[in-house]
């Protein structure tokens, strides 16, 4: 039996949009309790196709998606799992809803936090303030928080994060990284982080998930780092910067 | 003494119908625009000319045949556009454009329908059964919507945002048909095919423009649909033209004035 429990798992999955034409496959890989995993790969490689999977949004051509030890097929405890897309913005395209509003009907458990703590736990400043506001009118920044604050409001086990780094500034991004840490180690959370900016998250874990239509490289980003991986997964050469936090 | 306008059996059962059409129409409304389906209206309403088109043809009326086109029409227009990966708008001008020339085909194959009334809707058109079927319909999706308001709202802004929340997304989408094609359907007569969508889309535009939250939209949208429809009927019935036609007079010019009053920086 193992020691730490799979929360996710894959098991040579394949998966299609179109018939015959595999958006990814052969993709088996599992995240433990408290781990917290990069997705990385080019444009349309399968790293939301494979959030998405997870989440029981698209179903597997080929092979099993397990989620805390269930078929997600039967998986019915949404509220275990936050999820934040990508591309989130055209949702409330045309919709006058209020930040307040929207965090409520997130919330679906009563041991979630209320709209305020959310947002304070995700880094707004002033919450009441903009709880009233409509989601339309707030920057990318604060929007970005907004999505980050429904995806963690029944505090769930499992998050997935979409290309989080998008729209935030550099103070944004570290405090996204304290805020992973600090879950981690006080919730036990798990994450899966789908990104192109490792560079900037990579304080936050070590190990990699490299997919270009399939899971080519699972190991540790110092692995990754100079290998040949990279060069197969994006096609061209990468150079890989680390900065410091 | 009441005014002669109320005392009139047609213009009570008018009234009573653009209550009914004018709290229906803005409240689905609210939720059609935001999923960017502002053409289901359209589409709706045109399925009904064409049952009616066909009912004429074939002998076969009553209100019960459309009710049940409508809202088949709607549900098979949502998992179409669910389905083929489409946008709604691309969906929905391809059932418009069939539905149009369904009813086109019958009524040149000899169905005899009054195009006029059927088109730009009529105060004499009215029935009874409208009324009580669109009551049934406002009460319930009032009850639904208070009582379900997060899920809705989940709904409304994404279902697969709605599906990880654990919302019954299939059971939504089949109530969303039901609602929205009944509501079209009983509201088809006082407001006719053509002028569905501005009472469902209008209010929604307008009041969007300078509220910020949902709750908001759904109740200025109501009262400006209510006010806007009852006034047509009103001057409908002074200067005998179609209800539908000084409706949509109305509205637009309350729309004009929102996005002047949006403009100015006004948000309630």
């Amino acid at each position: 039996m193992n020691a730490v429990k799979n929360v996710v798992s894959f098991e040579d999955v394949a998966i299609s949009y179109v018939r015959g034409v595999h958006a990814v496959s052969n993709v088996s890989f599992s995240l433990g309790e408290r781990e917290v995993v990069f997705l990385l790969g080019p444009n349309g490689g399968g790293k939301s196709t494979i959030l998405k999977a997870i989440v029981g949004l698209v179903r597997p051509e080929r092979g099993v998606v397990r989620v805390f030890g269930q078929d997600v097929r039967r998986f019915k405890e949404w509220w275990r799992i936050g999820y934040l897309p990508q591309n989130a913005v055209s949702y409330f395209e045309r919709m006058p809803i209020s930040v307040g509003e929207f965090l409520h009907a997130s919330k679906v458990v009563e041991r979630g936090f209320e709209p305020e703590e959310a947002l304070e736990l995700v880094g707004v400043e002033n919450p009441s303030r903009i709880l009233g506001q409509s989601i339309n009118g707030l920057s990318g920044g604060n929007f970005q928080k907004i999505l980050l604050a429904a995806s963690l409001i029944n505090r769930p086990e499992l998050l997935l994060l979409d290309e989080p780094t998008v729209y935030l500034d550099q103070g944004g991004v570290v405090a996204l990284i304290g805020l992973l840490g600090r879950l981690r180690d006080e919730w036990g959370l798990s994450a899966i982080i789908a990104t192109h900016d490792i560079a900037a998250l990579s304080t936050v874990a070590s190990r990699v998930i490299c997919v270009n239509r399939g899971a080519l490289f699972d190991g540790d980003i110092s692995d990754l780092v100079g290998s040949e991986q990279l060069c197969n997964i994006y096609g061209f050469h990468v150079y890989l910067v680390r900065h410091g936090h | 003494m009441l005014p002669e306008i109320f005392l009139q059996p047609f213009m009570q059962r008018a009234f009573l119908a653009a209550l009914v059409a004018g709290f229906l129409l803005p409240f689905v409304g609210c939720f059609i625009v935001p999923k960017k389906l502002s053409l289901l209206g359209d589409s709706s309403s045109h399925f009904v000319l064409a049952s009616l088109a066909l009912g004429a043809l074939f002998g076969v009326s009553g209100v019960l045949a459309a009710y049940v086109a409508v809202v088949v029409g709607v549900f098979a227009a949502l998992r179409l556009v669910r389905g083929l990966g489409l946008s709604g708008d691309q969906v929905l001008a391809i059932l418009l454009s069939f539905s149009a020339a369904m009813a086109s085909l019958a009524i040149s194959r000899g169905a005899r329908v009054s195009l006029g009334s059927v088109l730009f809707g009529s105060l004499l058109a009215v029935q009874v059964e409208d009324i009580v079927a669109g009551l049934l319909v406002a009460v319930f999706a009032f009850v639904f919507v208070v009582r379900n308001f997060g899920r809705v709202l989940l709904y409304t802004v994404s279902e697969e945002l709605a599906r990880i929340r654990g919302v019954n997304v299939s059971l939504y989408e089949v109530l969303f048909a039901l609602v929205t094609g009944l509501a079209v359907a009983v509201s088809v007569r006082i407001v006719g095919v053509l002028l569905v969508t501005a009472l469902i889309v209008v209010p929604v535009m307008a009041v969007g423009l300078l509220v910020s939250s949902m709750r908001r939209a759904i109740l200025f949208s109501v009262v400006f649909g209510e006010a806007s429809l009852l006034a047509g009927v009103v001057l409908s019935y002074l200067l005998d033209i179609a209800p539908g036609a000084a409706t949509v007079f109305i509205l637009i010019a309350v729309f004009a004035v929102s996005l002047l009053l949006s403009r100015s920086g006004l948000r309630v």
